[in-house]
Formats: C-alpha cells, sequence, structure tokens
C-alpha cells in the first residue's frame, strides 16, 4: 500500500454571526487495542440486557445515522454496515476521521461486530458536521438532514455545548414531526452543572447521561433537569479511526449506545407491527422503562435511570384483553 | 358364383377400396380431461357417420356420476360427469359392429367439500386453560430489584407452557381495567385469563409479586 500522507486539519469552525457553535464534550482516551475486545470486556453490552431486543432483531432493515467528526470507513466493524456519509464541514479529509471520536461513536451505534456495535446488524449513514478539531456550526444541521433523508430515523448526536436556537428548536420540532429520534449527549461538565448541554436540554431530543461499571453516574456527567436516560459512559470499547480498538469515556459513549439501543427497539416495534411513537411519547416511554439509579426517581445526574432492553421489550408483547 | 356368397365378397371389395379407419374407427374422444372433485365436466364425443355408439364406465358410478346429455345432433355425443372422489376414471367408446375402442380418462383432484348440516350443534369454545400474569409496579422508572424480577428465565418457562406475561406500571394497569384495592403493596401480579368470547378478560386473583424463580413457577398453581 502507497504510504499514507499526513492530511493537514482543518482549523477549527469559524462561525458566522449568530451561529451556535458545538463541539465535542471533552473525552477521555484509555486503552488501545489490536485485537477485537470481548463482549465481557465491554460491559454495557452484558449489564443492560441487550439481548432482549437481540432475540427480536439485530438491527437488519433499520437505517441509523451518526453526526460526529467522520467516519474511518475501511475499519474492520464498521465497513460492512457502512452505507453513505457526506462532510459538512469543508474538511480536506471530506467524510473521513481524522479525529477519532466519530469512529468510536459510530462503531458503538452500527459496528458490524456484536461486543462493539450495538445494532450490529444495521445500515450506518454518519454526516460529518464537526470538523477534524471538533467544532461544529450550521452544518451540524444539514448533516442531521442528511442522515434523515438518507432514511435513518434515528441520528446519535455526541456533541453539543453551544447555544440553542429559535431555528435549531423550529427545526428539531419538525423532525420530531417527521418521526424521527435525535440522541445527544447530556454534556461532561460534572455534576454541579445548573444544566445539562444545549442542545440535548430541548423537548424535541432525547438527552442522555453516562454511568459507571457499578450503575453509579460518571464523575464527569453533567446534571441537569432534563435527562431522559442514562447510559454505560466509561471505558467503552469501539473503532478506532485507522484500525484496532480503543476506550474512550464520556456522555459522547452513552448517546450512540441509547441510539442503537432505540434502533433496535424501533425495528422490532416495525417487526411486531406496532406504532412507532414520536418522541413525546417515546421519551414518556423512556421514563417507566428506564431502572432507578442514583435517587430515587428523576434525578439531575442520570434522568429517571439507565435504558432497560428487558422493560422496552414489554412494549413489544400485546396487551391483555380488557378486564371487565 | 352363387347368390349367398356375394355378401362376404362385397365385404372384401369394400375394405379394399375404402380406408380402414372409415369402417373400424371408434368414437372421436378426447383423450385426458382434468376435473376437480365435486365439479362438473361436459365434454363431446364425435361420432363417426351413420353409425351408432356404445360407451361403458370402467369405474364405480358411486364415485363418479356420468351421464350423456341427448340432444338432436347425430354426430356429437355429450357427457356430464362429476367426480365425488379423487382419481382417474376411464370411459370406454366403440362403434357398434366394429372392432376397436377409444378411451377418455376423467383426472379427478381435489376433496370434497365437508357436508353442511344445519342441524349439527355448534359446540361452545373451549374455556382458554392459559393465563396472563400482569405484574403491577408504580408508576415511573423501575426499580432495580423489579428489573432483577423481570428478567428471569422461568417467565421464558410460563411463556413456553402457553402463558403470557408482561409488566405495567399502575396507572397502565388500571387503564386496562384492571382492579387493584387500594393498599395493595406493589409491584404486585394480577392473574388475569381469556374469556371464551375472545374479546375480554376476567381477573382471577392478585398476589405479591414473585421475587424467586421458583415462585414464578408457582403462580399458575394460584388459581387452581
Amino acid at each position: 500500500m502507497p504510504p499514507k500522507k499526513a492530511i493537514p486539519k482543518s482549523p477549527a469552525h469559524k462561525p458566522a454571526s449568530g451561529e451556535p457553535v458545538h463541539r465535542l464534550p471533552p473525552v477521555f482516551v484509555g486503552r488501545g487495542s489490536e485485537v477485537l475486545p470481548s463482549a465481557e470486556e465491554n460491559w454495557g453490552m452484558a449489564i443492560m440486557g441487550v439481548q432482549y431486543l437481540r432475540t427480536i432483531t439485530d438491527g437488519a432493515g433499520i437505517k441509523l445515522g451518526v453526526v460526529d467528526t467522520g467516519i474511518d470507513d475501511t475499519h474492520t466493524i464498521l465497513a460492512p454496515n457502512f452505507k453513505k456519509a457526506k462532510d459538512y464541514t469543508g474538511s480536506s479529509a471530506g467524510y473521513r476521521d481524522r479525529n477519532g471520536h466519530g469512529s468510536h461513536c459510530s462503531g458503538t451505534v452500527f459496528g458490524s461486530n456484536r461486543a462493539i456495535g450495538v445494532a450490529s446488524g444495521a445500515d450506518g449513514y454518519h454526516g460529518k458536521g464537526l470538523g477534524d478539531s471538533g467544532s461544529g456550526g450550521n452544518g451540524l444541521m444539514d448533516a442531521i438532514e442528511f442522515c434523515l433523508s438518507e432514511g435513518a430515523l434515528v441520528v446519535s448526536n455526541s456533541w453539543g455545548g453551544g447555544s440553542l436556537s429559535a431555528d435549531w428548536q423550529r427545526r428539531f420540532r419538525e423532525w420530531a414531526e417527521r418521526g424521527a429520534w435525535l440522541v445527544f449527549a447530556g454534556g461532561n461538565s460534572g455534576p454541579n452543572t445548573p444544566n445539562a448541554d444545549n442542545p440535548g436540554v430541548s423537548e424535541w431530543l432525547i438527552n442522555s447521561a453516562a454511568l459507571n461499571v457499578n450503575l453509579t453516574p460518571a464523575s464527569f456527567s453533567s446534571a441537569g433537569d432534563k435527562l431522559d436516560t442514562s447510559g454505560p459512559g466509561v471505558n467503552i470499547w469501539s473503532a478506532r479511526a485507522g484500525g484496532g480498538y480503543v476506550q474512550m469515556s464520556g456522555t459522547s459513549m452513552a448517546c450512540p449506545f441509547v441510539a442503537g439501543l432505540l434502533g433496535l427497539f424501533r425495528r422490532a416495534l416495525e417487526l411486531k407491527g406496532k406504532p412507532i411513537p414520536k418522541v413525546h411519547e417515546l421519551r414518556q416511554l423512556l421514563f417507566r422503562s428506564s431502572t432507578d439509579t442514583h435517587t430515587p426517581g428523576d434525578d439531575r445526574r442520570t434522568g429517571p435511570g439507565w435504558i432497560t432492553p428487558a422493560l422496552l421489550a414489554a412494549y413489544l408483547e400485546d396487551d391483555p384483553l380488557p378486564v371487565v | 358364383m352363387r347368390l349367398r356368397h356375394v355378401a362376404p365378397l362385397a365385404l372384401l371389395l369394400l375394405t379394399s377400396v375404402f380406408p380402414a379407419s372409415l369402417l373400424s374407427a371408434p368414437p372421436d374422444v378426447p383423450g385426458k380431461l382434468p376435473a376437480k372433485v365435486g365439479k362438473p365436466l361436459t365434454f363431446d364425443v364425435r361420432i363417426p357417420p351413420g353409425k351408432k355408439f356404445g360407451f361403458a364406465p370402467g369405474f364405480d358410478r358411486a364415485k363418479c356420476t356420468v351421464v350423456r346429455l341427448y340432444s338432436d345432433d347425430v354426430t356429437t355425443a355429450s357427457f356430464l360427469v362429476i367426480p365425488d372422489v379423487a382419481g382417474e376414471f376411464y370411459l370406454t367408446f366403440w362403434t357398434e359392429g366394429e372392432v376397436g375402442f377409444s378411451q377418455t380418462v376423467i383426472v379427478a383432484n381435489g376433496s370434497a367439500p365437508p357436508p353442511k348440516d344445519p342441524k349439527l350443534p355448534v359446540d361452545p369454545p373451549a374455556p382458554s386453560t392459559s393465563l396472563y400474569f400482569l405484574l403491577v409496579r408504580p408508576d415511573g422508572p423501575s426499580s432495580p430489584a423489579f428489573t432483577n424480577l423481570i428478567g428471569l428465565p422461568e417467565w421464558e418457562t410460563l411463556k413456553a407452557k402457553g402463558h403470557k406475561y408482561k409488566d405495567k406500571t399502575l396507572t397502565e394497569a388500571v387503564n386496562l381495567g384492571v382492579k387493584i384495592p387500594t393498599g395493595t403493596t406493589l409491584p404486585c401480579v394480577v392473574i388475569l385469563r381469556p374469556r371464551a368470547d375472545g374479546k375480554t378478560s376476567e381477573q382471577l386473583a392478585i398476589a405479591p409479586a414473585p421475587m424467586t424463580g421458583a415462585a414464578i413457577l408457582a403462580l399458575p398453581e394460584l388459581v387452581k
């Protein structure tokens, strides 16, 4: 193979006047490995009970999207399910991932290996709305629209921290009314924040906190009034751009896990002929289908608790006949 | 030459002049005809001009009805057959006074429809023996203990025996019509049974939620 040339990273996003600027929450990079980790090492799969949904579907037949820093579409576990990507940052690398964050998140959503990818059978789409340095503006909205227009109605967005404009709120509402489920990372600013990151606090979006392996809130996970659920966010194995695997920690890792689970759930609903809830109903469903952790009830660190596939699966079963 | 020897000689001359087929041709019949049990089928037989023909069914006429449909047409004979069972039914045809025969085989498929007897009583549907175990918990997120409970494999054992189970919050259960007396400790299990009408359930019992696999397997015993 010819030697790879160093591709200069694109400069940080320079926003137009009034344009919201969002970026990656600080992510903690851990161990790397050339060898695929086992499902037991990737603790979220085992503890969360992903198998309750995988008995029905592995995601085959559904399209899932990720909006992030790009994707290494040649990676062993990304290539099989990868379908299409598009760059909205003007990067010289196009949609390819020069940061690493996007490949890791994509791997958790639709990586083809069940130890890494929650929806390991799904078709994967990636909208590069974050530049190689990890920031982005209105291109993030275009990247979401790209995923939705390709038919990926569940989209993982591990970014935030900027403002939430009225225009963005309007677009989130429109997408929600089209049936889209947009999942966001709650932020990594710790337990003393007044609120979780924008835009995830929007009523039209699903906002996710991060948990440790003992299902307590991760120390970095932002606090806030609007957290819809929590997912595994500490030492999560996934694809490393360029090859191999790497652990990362952050609500950035919890978000794609939740998105992957919701992708499985949505596909299971389709297969069972059940109606697909819009996002407001989905948020209520997540409220009763999460397992309480941290403080009882809906709390500012984990929301209603950790997303629980066994409780989501109950919605796939028929109700009993009316009792009279 | 005496006169009594003329007829055989004339026949010999005739057979040498005319083609043999005109003199000894059996009726022209279709070879194989597909049919359906219980459905009528008609077909025609071409009769040699000026000839009479005979036919015989090669089967038990209780299994297949065959009737000749008479008309003024002397060149064609029409038949109606109605097979009562599946099988092959041969009909043999010949021209009277001549050697040789032709055959039609009716190939019947399918099965006869069941007899309709409005006088037969309709049995009421058998009461269902399958149960529906509704696990009712407080509104809101699940407790870790309840999540562990719903994940026990013994539920699948009950499901394999034909029962069903599902978890509901208190509000969801009440909306289904379930009666939860005030003061009932949650979580609890409400045991339902589908009625014979196939449209409603009857509530048989309420019990504390089983917290072990053995207690789950013992649930059907609560309503015996």
